[in-house]
């Protein structure tokens, strides 16, 4: 037998034995995973405690943020290989890569939450060019600065003072029973604010000239009256 | 190893394929240009990170063909005679063959395409560095190091196959590749049964179904980073160490 072919035999032996053994290990991981978890298909991170979030990556896969008992971190199992974290102080830095989507396209997605974050308490979050769900945050101040094209939709949330600030054509939306004491609300570039379902006791604003607003029947009138 | 002989080397293969060489490079900048036409033209139907498709098959597609051109004397039994009777180890023809195939072919590709991508920007979006291919982010550059396999299996393929050797290394990969999948769901059936396996990369990770969502399960980082080192840098140096052995088997 030629020599060449004595290799090429012997690299195929590793390469099925490294598939059997890649194959074992795998799994070991499957049988790590809980089948009656709704939470399955997320690994956790547990987090020491952050008051600042400051999320950038890809708007491909929703983020939610929600205020919870525990700080913790889930990543969708399909993209940990694009999740990276780091906690600096009292700032959680968060790096979701990954594909954009066009943002006209973003509302209509049916993919599942890539990040699941849950937060004991939250004073500040940042966001770079992220699809974003804020929900069940009360009796608190929230500041919430999106740039880069970033687009967050903020659910269920009753807070004292809510300061937003959105840039280079980031959107933002208050959808689902949110109340807020006092607005402060400042939009520049081209950015889109849609204000569904909000009720509010004070707004302040400032706008650029280029920016786009979408109100609701109710906020209209309450904004006429 | 002699570096004067390899510079000799690479020297004549662009004295000899100089012209070919130049229309190639021509038919490059078409063929992209073509296919960053095509998604411009249906813009609607093509969402996210079409750059990198587009970079993706211009890369596999040409580096396949330029690939092939290496040991081209192998289809006619004169002029492969004439090959190896060159007064040049048979190891420096192929690391010749190796460096012109991979690094100064991916300087050539690298050029043409951001140039290409440059003249649509410059058309549609705005030329700006954000809108432009990044093969760092998103772990983009496995696309080079899975070049070196597809490249070293077309060397192979190469110094095997005599007469269409692309057709028929291509063929023999493909059906490696199917078989090998077949393979991978068969062990993962037969150590995990009962489960619904949708699909599954040998080597990385699987996809199962329970309760109609999809489920991906993946090697801990430690064992993945051992096959990616085996199957990105092992795995074609191994095969370009074959390609080494098949000519020097071939020699007189």
């Amino acid at each position: 037998m030629k020599s060449s072919n004595i290799l090429l035999l012997v690299l195929c032996i590793i390469v099925l034995s490294g598939m059997i053994y890649t194959n074992v290990v795998l799994k070991n991981e499957f049988q790590k995973i809980d089948l009656s978890d709704n939470l399955k298909n997320y690994i956790s991170h547990s987090m020491e405690s952050f008051s600042i979030l400051e999320i950038k990556g890809s708007n491909g896969y929703p983020i939610e943020i929600n205020k919870g008992n525990t700080n913790d971190v889930k990543v969708l199992r399909s993209r940990i290989n694009h999740f990276s974290q780091r906690l600096f102080g009292d700032t959680l830095f968060i790096e979701f890569t990954g594909s954009n989507i066009p943002l006209d396209q973003t509302y209509s997605m049916k993919t599942p939450p890539g990040i699941i974050i849950e937060v004991e308490s939250l004073s500040e979050i940042r966001t770079s060019q992220t699809y974003n769900r804020i929900s069940n945050f009360s009796d608190q101040d929230l500041n919430i600065t999106l740039k880069n094209s970033s687009i967050t939709e903020v659910v269920n949330c009753n807070l004292n003072i809510l300061n937003l600030c959105s840039n280079d054509d980031s959107q933002f939306v208050f959808s689902q029973n949110n109340t807020v004491h006092s607005l402060q609300i400042t939009m520049k570039d081209n950015s889109i604010g849609r204000f569904e379902d909000i009720e509010f006791s004070t707004l302040n604003h400032t706008l650029d000239d280029n920016v786009t607003l979408v109100l609701s029947k109710n906020t209209f009138v309450k904004l006429r009256g | 190893m002699n570096l004067f002989i390899l510079s000799l080397l690479i020297q004549r293969q662009f004295k000899e394929q100089r012209r070919m060489y130049g229309i190639s490079l021509l038919v490059l900048f078409g063929m992209l240009s073509l296919m960053f036409l095509l998604i411009h033209q249906w813009q609607d139907s093509f969402s996210g990170a079409v750059q990198n498709g587009v970079f993706i098959i211009g890369l596999f597609v040409s580096g396949g063909i330029f690939t092939n051109s290496m040991f081209h004397e192998f289809s006619n039994s004169s002029s492969s005679i004439w090959l190896l009777s060159l007064p040049a180890k048979q190891s420096e023809k192929v690391i010749v063959s190796i460096f012109i195939s991979t690094v100064l072919f991916m300087i050539n590709y690298l050029t043409i395409f951001y140039l290409v991508e440059s003249i649509y920007l410059l058309n549609t979006k705005g030329l700006e560095l954000k809108n432009m291919l990044n093969p760092i982010k998103d772990d983009f550059y496995i696309f080079f190091f899975l070049y070196l396999l597809f490249n070293s299996a077309i060397l192979l393929g190469r110094v095997v196959f005599i007469k269409h050797s692309l057709l028929k290394t291509l063929l023999v990969g493909i059906l490696l590749f199917v078989c090998l999948n077949y393979l991978n769901n068969v062990i993962l059936e037969i150590l995990i049964p009962n489960m619904n396996v949708v699909s599954s990369i040998p080597f990385s990770s699987f996809q199962f179904v329970n309760n109609g969502e999809n489920i991906h399960v993946f090697l801990p980082t430690h064992t993945d980073r051992i096959t990616s080192i085996f199957v990105r840098l092992l795995l074609p140096i191994t095969l370009w160490f074959l390609v080494w052995m098949k000519l020097k088997e071939k020699q007189i």
